[in-house]
């Protein structure tokens, strides 16, 4: 199997924390794979790391390599907006206040092709007709458009230079439910016509079954499960994928019942991360971390026998 | 667009009518009867009456304010006691000297306040950004009127490199005479191509514009420091990196284009606040526009002058307001215009 | 009755150890320092200290600075420094003074238009906007002109025309104070406006009028020494920065030093001022610390 992207040993500094501590994670060729966890464990850094746009201050080691070449510490402008493009979780807010959604196309089409501020408007509309928004769109402000509208706007920007990865970071996240349905379908009828890859970051574990070929579960900075969705999210056999899975609340379940991981995420020093809020802790988990086995980071995968 | 300029013409009305009413009651309530100030400091009780009488100051207020308004509404704006010209004409004359020394003074100010915000931000806690901010608050603590003279003891005195006072040499008006067309010489002797004249009153206008501009560069600078800081970690900035744009592009296209509209919002209040700027800048550098008359005037109590001069003032106040609003509005489609 | 604690509850150890470390800070205290000493102990400080108070000497007339006369003597013959040295006192009483009657008209004006609203409100606000109206500075010099120009004139002037901005800041903080929880509580108790907005209301304001006035005395001087200078303010022989900055103008190309030195003087001042109210800024409301 090909491979399109993959980030070998990836660490996060930023300052004294460590956000991400050595995850690698493969996305093939029009793959989509999914990058779940809840917050702070270090997802969407890893997929601002690719683009080389992490917050001043912080500090990436480890590889990113695109197409053969190993991004980190080179220039990656070339490669943003045209090879790999990013969808943003706040539609709102990602896009500039004072330039219409037109102009904002034109700046980003002319940079990378060059082409006429013509031309530009014209693939503008088409793009804007790819994603089933009208043309009139173009001359609007952001403000002016609903989160909807914007995350279409977003999806098809970020193919506007027919990318081979698109990242997708909580894209669906601030969207209503049936507005965040028809953008996720919408993402996933773009990625059959054009097959491009997707690394969907998420901590929604629903979305991730739905339309992830594989995942990765991250946790305080590591992976900590990775296999296919169905064999990832249907038979979790890490603790704490199966605690998530455990908190989804389920229309089947008996009512009354909600379960949570009790604490929060927690940067062990020693051991495994998990180890503090894990139901299945043994002496072994605190002193010593789980290296990965078959796709797990766990010392007693399964659990309890 | 219109409703909007008909509703600010009516509330600009008002705010005019309350300063000249203001302007009227503090000329009217002050202990020296004007009448004193038109004879002079010898002035006989009898005198007094009478030209009491010919201006119309013993009869009751409001018909003194009425009188007054509809004079003024009518362009007889009454004679300046200091060169007994109509203060209408005084201002017409002056008004170009001023208003090309603030002009060229604001286009400087902006410029090189956008410039130095702009790089202290990207520099954010550098040697650079800290010189920077010196700079700029040492700028808006600057007495123009000393600024004004340090200049010319370095340019002129020191260096010899630019003439003295004035808005032109004592030649050229004889050597290469300018035809006035606006009134700005630098303006006029650019289009009648007369580029002796431009040269000299471009090195005229250098040190009042530099004095003048010291204040609202600082302003500029200050603003556009802090809110670029606060536009360049906003998302849509993160956006255009992500979609390839050159850093170029993100700083001076997409992040200072997002903030020009508080920074014009402050420009707005320092332009209002070098309208009177001027009068310090003029009598330093003797520049024969309106700044100098209105501080003569208010030397002498000349109250017809006083009056125009506040009440232009006023008008100028307005007006700066109005403009900033419509700039505003243009720069920032989510304000409307209310 | 329990006195609410300010919103912006304030570390107080914070705030000094942010405005130590803050460089242009030290330096706007040092100044803002040094003016308030050389102001109280003038007559010790001055070189000629019957010069600083307005004494001619007439054979050291017009000398360019030496060992003996620092900033050199004027066209009367009196020491520069000493001059200056006197002249902190008018400096710093005039825009002290008048910052001080600005607040104490303004704010009161402001809380009471702002708390209780309506006609009250709309009465004081168009009264405050007629001042407002004027382009900065023209009413104050228009109010001396009349008035007749002198320092004390030129301070009521200033008082005139820089109490609505108060009012307004004020206003503008009350209204939204007016809407949170522990003022509606404190009404839902049946305290009496009067006590709601003393305890309440106005410490909760403290810190912007606190900035603000900094920033204002700096202003406040510069546009006394503006006044001055153009001969709308204090008259000889009073040792006034901006007026020796005048008399000295007329000598500025043979003898420098008459203007030059007053001038720096106010410029920092006013530069210590704004320093200070900068970095009262930035230590109250972290937020919006510049760096």
């Amino acid at each position: 199997m090909t491979t399109l992207l993959s980030v070998e040993d990836l660490e996060i500094s930023i300052g004294n924390g460590r956000p991400v501590r050595g995850v690698s994670l493969r996305v093939g060729p029009g793959e989509i794979v999914g990058v779940v966890g809840e917050t702070g464990c270090g997802k969407t850094l890893t997929g601002l790391a690719v683009l080389g746009l992490l917050p001043p201050g912080a500090h990436a080691s480890g590889r990113v390599v695109l197409g053969g070449r190993d991004l980190l510490g080179q220039d990656r402008r070339a490669i943003r907006g045209r090879e790999v493009t990013m969808v943003f979780q706040n539609p709102g807010t990602a896009f500039d206040p004072v330039t219409t959604i037109g102009g904002q196309f034109v700046r980003v089409l002319r940079a990378h092709t060059g082409c006429t501020r013509k031309a530009a408007y014209a693939r503008a509309a088409e793009l804007l007709t790819s994603v089933e928004l009208p043309d009139r769109v173009l001359n609007a402000y952001p403000h002016q458009l609903s989160g909807g509208m914007l995350q279409r706007c977003m999806i098809a920007l970020a193919l506007s230079c027919e990318p081979s990865l698109v990242i997708a970071d909580e894209a669906t996240t601030a969207l209503d439910v049936t507005v965040a349905r028809q953008i996720l379908r919408l993402l996933l009828q773009l990625q059959r016509e054009h097959g491009f890859g997707v690394m969907f970051v998420t901590h929604n574990l629903a979305e991730a079954r739905d339309i992830c070929d594989r995942v990765y579960v991250l946790y305080a900075g590591r992976v900590v499960e990775e296999g296919t969705a169905s064999a990832v999210l249907d038979g979790p056999r890490h603790p704490y994928t199966r605690a998530l899975l455990g908190a989804l609340p389920r229309l089947d379940a008996p009512r009354g019942r909600l379960d949570s991981i009790p604490g929060s995420v927690t940067h062990a020093d020693q051991g495994c991360s998990f180890a503090d809020r894990c139901t299945d802790v043994r002496d072994l988990c605190r002193t010593e971390l789980p290296a990965a086995r078959d796709g797990v980071a766990c010392h007693f995968p399964g659990g309890a026998a | 667009m219109t409703r909007f300029l008909l509703r600010r013409a009516a509330t600009s009305a008002l705010v005019l009518l309350g300063v000249m009413l203001a302007t009227f009651l503090l000329a009217r309530v002050v202990p020296a009867s004007p009448a004193v100030a038109y004879i002079g400091p010898k002035a006989q009780p009898a005198d007094i009456a009478r030209v009491e009488r010919e201006l119309g100051l013993d009869q009751p207020l409001h018909i003194q304010f009425w009188r007054y308004l509809s004079d003024m509404l009518t362009g007889d704006w009454g004679d300046s006691i200091g060169t007994k010209q109509p203060v209408l004409q005084e201002i017409g004359t002056r008004l170009p000297a001023t208003l090309e020394l603030l002009i060229v003074a604001m286009v400087v100010a902006v410029a090189v306040g956008l410039v130095l915000g702009v790089i202290a931000a990207r520099r954010k806690g550098t040697k650079l950004d800290h010189l920077i901010r010196l700079l700029s608050i040492g700028g808006v603590s600057m007495p123009a009127f000393w600024l004004g003279l340090l200049l010319q003891v370095v340019f002129v005195r020191a260096l010899g490199l630019l003439p003295p006072t004035g808005r032109l040499g004592p030649e050229t008006p004889f050597v290469s005479p300018i035809t006035e067309l606006t009134g700005l010489y630098t303006v006029d002797a650019l289009l009648t191509g007369n580029m002796t004249a431009f040269g000299d009153a471009f090195l005229h206008i250098l040190l009042p514009a530099a004095t003048l501009a010291a204040y609202p560069a600082g302003v500029v600078a200050r603003m556009t420091r802090a809110t670029m800081i606060e536009t360049l970690s906003q998302d849509h900035v993160r956006t255009a990196r992500a979609y390839g744009l050159a850093e170029r592009t993100v700083t001076w296209r997409i992040a200072l284009r997002n903030a020009l509209p508080p920074v014009t919002t402050v420009f707005g209040l320092t332009l209002a606040y070098s309208l009177t700027g001027t009068f310090f800048v003029e009598v330093v550098f003797n520049w024969p526009g309106l700044g100098q008359f209105a501080a003569q005037a208010l030397l002498n109590v000349d109250y017809p002058a006083i009056m125009g001069v506040t009440v232009l003032g006023a008008v100028g106040y307005v007006l700066v307001n109005l403009v900033v609003d419509l700039i505003q509005a243009r720069l920032d489609p989510r304000v409307g215009l209310a | 009755m329990s006195k609410t604690p300010p919103i912006a509850t304030l570390p107080e150890r914070g705030v000094y150890r942010r405005l130590l470390r803050d460089g242009p800070a030290v330096l706007g205290f040092a100044l803002v320092a040094l003016l308030v000493l050389v102001a109280a102990f003038a007559p010790l400080l001055a070189p000629f200290p019957e010069q600083g108070a307005g004494a001619a000497s007439v054979a050291d007339r017009n000398l360019a600075p030496s060992l003996t006369h620092w900033f050199g003597t004027d066209a009367m013959g009196r020491d520069i420094l000493s001059r200056i040295v006197y002249g902190a006192r008018p400096a710093l009483l005039v825009s002290m003074a008048v910052v001080g009657l600005a607040v104490l008209v303004g704010v009161p004006l402001g809380l009471i238009a702002g708390f209780r609203g309506g006609r009250l409100d709309e009465a004081i606000m168009r009264v405050a906007d007629m001042f407002l109206a004027f382009p900065p500075l023209l009413l104050a010099m228009v109010v001396v002109s009349l008035l007749g120009p002198s320092l004390w004139n030129a301070a009521i002037a200033l008082v005139v025309s820089w109490w609505p901005w108060y009012a307004r800041l004020v206003r503008g903080l009350a209204l939204s104070l007016r809407e949170r929880p522990f003022v509606e509580g404190a009404r839902t108790l049946g305290l009496r406006d009067i006590t709601i907005m003393r305890r309440h209301i106005l410490p909760n304001c403290s810190s912007p009028i606190l900035v603000q006035a900094t920033t204002d005395i700096g202003t406040v001087l510069l546009a006394a020494g503006s006044l001055a200078f153009i001969g709308l303010g204090a008259q000889p022989p009073t040792p006034d920065w901006g007026l020796m900055v005048a008399e000295g103008r007329t000598y500025v190309f043979s003898h420098w030093w008459m203007s030059a030195f007053p001038g720096a003087a106010i410029f920092l001042a006013v530069l210590g001022f704004n320093l200070l109210g900068d970095a009262l800024r930035d230590a109250l409301d972290p937020r919006e610390v510049g760096r």
